[in-house]
């Protein structure tokens, strides 16, 4: 590593070391890519590195700043992008076979506002092949392992961003978000991440798995740099700051059926919102009526949306498809017309009911995952004594803000009994992403959970 | 209830090829699934689309 890199490794720091000439573009690149090199034989985070491209990049953004210009707020700083985001100057493949040689043309719209906010690509990540499915255990890359424990999975379906990250590969990574996609492997390895407010983010040029529920976002350390990253990607300016501390701040914890949680997993949850609580935060305890049905709904609407867009490639070369992806689409085709609409309309008040428990209270509170990443090739994880299969255990609680399409944001609150992190999540009103971000940026200034890092064996 | 007859017959409706057994096992596992959970689902809680045109 170069001595003149900031030991701080957040995309803030970076960005603002390389705006006073401390370090260089192209010595946070180098740096990026020394890590990946150590991580990635054992992490397979990425898809894909473009060392020569990040590196011409960073060489470009160095002559551009000797010159006075600066592109934007992450000017000279590697980011990685999830593999179903096209970019023009690296293949798309959705970690699937798929495709084949078929190029997939063009580039995201958030990917193309981050470089030009000076945000260098280093790569694509990893990810559960087209995004269906919550471990990163089936990609035709192979799978992805947590930095934290490599038996373990980074959960997905964007678990090689989450591991980039975790790792420090880099200090933003995009992920997606259909059901928990990025909070899921956030929480797994130990960082922050945020499904912004459907509809938030443009998701032109994100390969779709269910539209009605995807959702582009970033994934990174910290709370702050999602919230430059969620600017940049979003278009607008972040609001001024509104909640600088949690007084007054009303928190709804979700208790009840189906939100059942591991032991470890609670205490570390109760901890974090003692903490919130003793900033001046009101707890009260809240409960989702008709969870049950909702997590059921939310899987038929994924899965006859998801068939329908893979209707062509599903005919046209099913084998393409891992087993466990191509079954999904396969009893995707089967849902019939009339169920997808009857889930739609349990969704729309659903969607009132749990916005109307949001005049209640402020923020949802609860664990991001009811337990710590899965030991790899575990079918099965017991909740409170009940067996689920690991896909349900991952999407079992982040499924709630795709559902209803409200902003929610993973944010790590200490390590779980086998010293694997714990996540927990925030969910705010529709439109109050930057809100949260402030929530989840004074919890950090509370704590330093998210400055934790993995000693990899 | 489905089974891996009733998924073979409406695959060949829809003219589409045969799954191998494994799949199709799946298959048949995760649509009967969620027809019991659409047997389940509260019809009290199913909004009238007549009644949200008629708000707007």
């Amino acid at each position: 590593m170069s001595e003149a890199v900031p030991s701080n490794l957040t995309a803030t720091a970076l960005a603002s070391a390389i705006r006073r000439r401390e370090v260089s573009a192209v010595e946070v690149v180098r740096r990026s890519l020394a890590a990946i090199d150590r991580s990635q034989s054992r992490t397979n985070a990425f898809t894909m590195i473009d060392v020569e491209g990040a590196l011409n990049q960073a060489t470009d953004a160095d002559r551009r700043l000797a010159c006075g210009r600066i592109s934007g707020p992450l000017h000279g700083v590697p980011i990685a992008v999830k593999d179903n985001y096209l970019t023009h100057n690296l293949p798309t493949t959705a970690a699937s076979r798929v495709l084949g040689d078929r190029p997939l043309l063009g580039e995201a719209t958030v990917v193309s506002r981050l470089r030009q906010a000076g945000a260098i690509i280093i790569g694509k990540t990893n990810m559960h092949e087209w995004a269906y499915g919550a471990t990163n255990e089936v990609s035709a890359y192979g799978p992805t392992r947590n930095p934290w424990n490599l038996e373990h999975i980074t959960g997905g379906s964007s678990g090689g961003s989450g591991a980039a990250v975790a790792a420090d590969m880099v200090t933003i990574a995009l992920g997606s978000d259909t059901g928990g996609s990025i909070r899921i492997p956030a929480a797994a390895c130990g960082i922050s991440g945020i499904k912004p407010t459907y509809g938030t983010l443009s998701p032109d040029g994100l390969l779709p798995l269910s539209w009605s529920f995807d959702c582009a976002g970033p994934m990174a350390r910290t709370a702050q740099d999602l919230a430059v990253a969620l600017q940049i990607m979003a278009g607008v300016k972040r609001p001024e700051r509104i909640v600088r501390t949690f007084s007054g701040v009303r928190l709804g914890v979700i208790a009840g059926r189906g939100f059942e949680c591991a032991t470890d997993v609670a205490a570390r949850v109760n901890d974090a919102i003692e903490a919130i609580v003793r900033d001046g935060a009101l707890r009260s305890s809240v409960t989702i009526v008709d969870a049950g049905h909702g997590f059921s709904m939310w899987k038929a609407i994924m899965f006859a949306e998801a068939s329908a867009y893979h209707k062509t490639y599903l005919t046209e070369a099913p084998e393409g498809y891992a087993p466990g992806v191509r079954s999904q689409l396969e009893a995707g085709r089967c849902i019939a017309a009339i169920d997808y609409i009857a889930a739609q309309q349990f969704r729309t008040v659903f969607v009132q009911q749990v916005k109307a428990l949001l005049e209640s209270v402020d923020i949802l509170v609860m664990p991001t995952l009811p337990v710590t990443a899965p030991r790899a090739g575990a079918n099965c994880v017991t909740i409170a004594g009940r067996e689920t299969s690991t896909q349900d255990a991952m999407t079992c609680m982040p499924w709630l803000a795709n559902f209803t399409g409200l902003p929610a944001v993973s944010i790590p609150c200490g390590p779980g009994s086998s010293n694997l992190p714990v996540g927990m999540t925030l969910i705010g009103r529709a439109g109050s992403d930057f809100t949260l971000l402030d929530m989840a940026e004074r919890f950090q200034a509370l704590t330093s959970w998210h400055d934790l890092r993995p000693e990899m064996q | 209830m489905w089974s891996l007859q009733r998924l073979d017959a409406q695959r060949k409706d829809a003219e589409l090829p045969p799954l191998d057994e494994a799949l199709a096992e799946e298959v048949v596992t995760l649509l009967s699934d969620l027809e019991e959970a659409f047997k389940r689902l509260p019809a009290v809680a199913l909004a009238d689309p007549t009644k949200e045109l008629c708000d707007e």
